[in-house]
Order: structure tokens, then C-alpha cells, then sequence
């Protein structure tokens, strides 16, 4: 009985830590406030095939302005395709995200970014 | 030398640990792996677990594409579960133990897969590394949480079911 109630502590607890897990991963990326972005992407050969300025409401995601003003394709979560920028094999090379210069540390879903961000998605060879 | 009944067994429970990995691919990290690699090397030893994950990690790659980079680092992350069970942690019996032992499992299989993005690049290592963790708290607790309801129910069939069909424990 004892080691019952252990057990469903133990799970209960568990379990709240993987939903608090889930919702700080889908609920913390975005911008919380309104603004506008540069968005910058770079092909397979160097050359910006677009740059151009965005703007965005509140409470929005990377993925949500990118899908509503590109065509776009994500495939678990991985940015694959940005207009004719495409990245599928991640063995190959895929399309990295640049915050200001510095490398996003989460992807379009997740990443968070603020007003005059530029935002760089550039085809990257790996090797 | 190994015998056919030895060689389905392995088929089999082979097919239940990968199947059940592509049935809840939908789910974020969330696996039986450890749990199920943690009874089939209390229940049918060391030897042939270590099998399964051979013949599970080569499926996985051919599914989803072969690179030696993720072969090696994700075959020492499973592989690592029969050979500390069944060397360092051999008198471990108490599920709570092997949930504990389950964190620690799911940690160092996570961390080997972050390797191979050393050799894509170095800002790619980072940003998996801290993107990963969410992850592999989603996967601890997932492993900790099966295995301690799980394990000995699980356990004891296939025990029964070995003992049934095949005369052996």
C-alpha cells in the first residue's frame, strides 16, 4: 500500500514535469510585442533571395509570419523549405537561422525575437 | 551455438521494440525503449538483448536513413542498457532503482545522439544541445514513470511466456 502510494507520487510528479516540459516548449517562443523584422534568405549559392522588411502583431510565432508571407515547408519542426531554398536531407545540408548574426539556438517554432530583429535563414553545407 | 527458438524469440521482441518506437513517433520524445531494453535483459539475458538492439538499431537507420554518424553514437546509447545490467547494476531488482536507473539511461542515449552535430557544426552542437534538453526531461520522466508501473508486469510475462512455450526461464 505504502509503496503504492510512492508510485503515484512519484508519477504524478513525473508527469507534471513532462506537461510543464510540453508547455514551456510551445509556449515560450515569439514575440510578445508588436514590430517588424528584416527577414533575409540566402540560397545554395550565396545570393539574398529575399530581404525585406515584416511587420508582426503580438503573440506571434516565427513560423506563423513565415507561413503567412513565404512558402514555406517544416517538417518536424526543421525548417526544410523557404521559397526555392530547400534543405531536406539534414545529412546534406540544412537551412540555418541566424538571429542578428548570432545563431538561433531554437528553430521557427520556438525561437523568440524581438522588434528590428534580423532574422537570416541561410542554405548551410555540412562538412 | 544459437537455436531457432532463440532466433524468434529475438524476431519477435525485436519487432515489439521497434514497432512500439514508430507507433509513438507523434508523441515528443516520448518512448518505451528504455523501459522494454530494461526487461528483455532481466527476462532473457544480456546476450540475446544485446541482439535486438543490434537488429533494431540497423532497422532505424534503414528507415530513416543510413549515416554512420547517428549508427554508432544511438547503438552505444541502447547498447549501453544490457551491458550495465548486466555488469554494474546485475543485482538491481527494484523498479523504483531501475527508474532512477531509466533517468540515467535516457539522459546518456540523449547526449551521445548530440555528438554527430559536432561534425555538421560547432554552433549546431550548441543550439542542439540547448534545444534538446525540453527533450530529454520528456524522455527521463517518460522512462522513469513506465518503468516503475511497467517493468515487473511486463517482466513477468515475458517470463511466463518464454517458460511456456520454450520449456526455459
Amino acid at each position: 500500500m505504502k509503496n503504492n502510494i510512492t508510485k503515484i507520487i512519484l508519477t504524478v510528479i513525473a508527469l507534471i514535469i513532462i506537461g510543464l516540459t510540453i508547455w514551456y516548449m510551445y509556449s515560450n517562443g515569439g514575440s510578445n510585442e508588436k514590430g517588424e523584422i528584416t527577414i533575409v534568405v540566402i540560397d545554395e549559392t550565396g545570393t539574398k533571395i529575399i530581404n525585406e522588411e515584416i511587420s508582426y502583431d503580438n503573440r506571434t510565432t516565427m513560423y506563423a509570419i513565415l507561413d503567412d508571407n513565404y512558402d514555406i515547408e517544416v517538417e518536424s519542426g526543421f525548417l526544410v523549405r523557404i521559397e526555392n531554398v530547400e534543405a531536406r536531407n539534414r545529412q546534406v545540408a540544412f537551412i540555418k537561422i541566424w538571429i542578428n548574426d548570432i545563431p538561433s539556438q531554437k528553430g521557427v517554432m520556438q525561437m523568440k525575437f524581438n522588434d528590428g530583429d534580423i532574422i537570416s535563414f541561410v542554405y548551410t553545407e555540412i562538412g | 551455438m544459437i537455436r531457432v527458438k532463440d532466433i524468434t524469440i529475438i524476431a519477435i521482441l525485436a519487432a515489439i521494440l521497434f514497432i512500439q518506437e514508430q507507433a509513438l513517433m507523434g508523441l515528443p520524445n516520448v518512448q518505451l525503449t528504455v523501459l522494454i531494453l530494461i526487461v528483455y535483459t532481466k527476462a532473457i539475458g544480456v546476450k540475446k538483448t544485446i541482439l535486438i538492439v543490434l537488429i533494431h538499431t540497423i532497422l532505424d537507420n534503414l528507415l530513416w536513413g543510413f549515416d554512420i554518424r547517428y549508427f554508432i553514437p544511438m547503438l552505444l546509447g541502447w547498447l549501453f542498457i544490457p551491458f550495465s545490467l548486466g555488469t554494474i547494476f546485475k543485482k538491481v531488482e527494484k523498479p523504483l532503482t531501475l527508474a532512477i536507473l531509466g533517468i540515467l539511461y535516457a539522459f546518456i542515449y540523449s547526449w551521445l545522439m548530440a555528438f554527430p552535430q559536432l561534425l555538421i557544426d560547432k554552433s549546431v552542437f550548441i543550439t542542439y544541445l540547448i534545444g534538446d534538453i525540453p527533450f530529454e526531461i520528456i524522455f527521463a520522466a517518460s522512462s522513469f514513470a513506465t518503468i516503475l508501473w511497467l517493468y515487473e508486469p511486463l517482466k513477468k510475462v515475458i517470463t511466463n511466456l518464454e517458460t511456456q512455450y520454450f520449456g526455459q526461464k
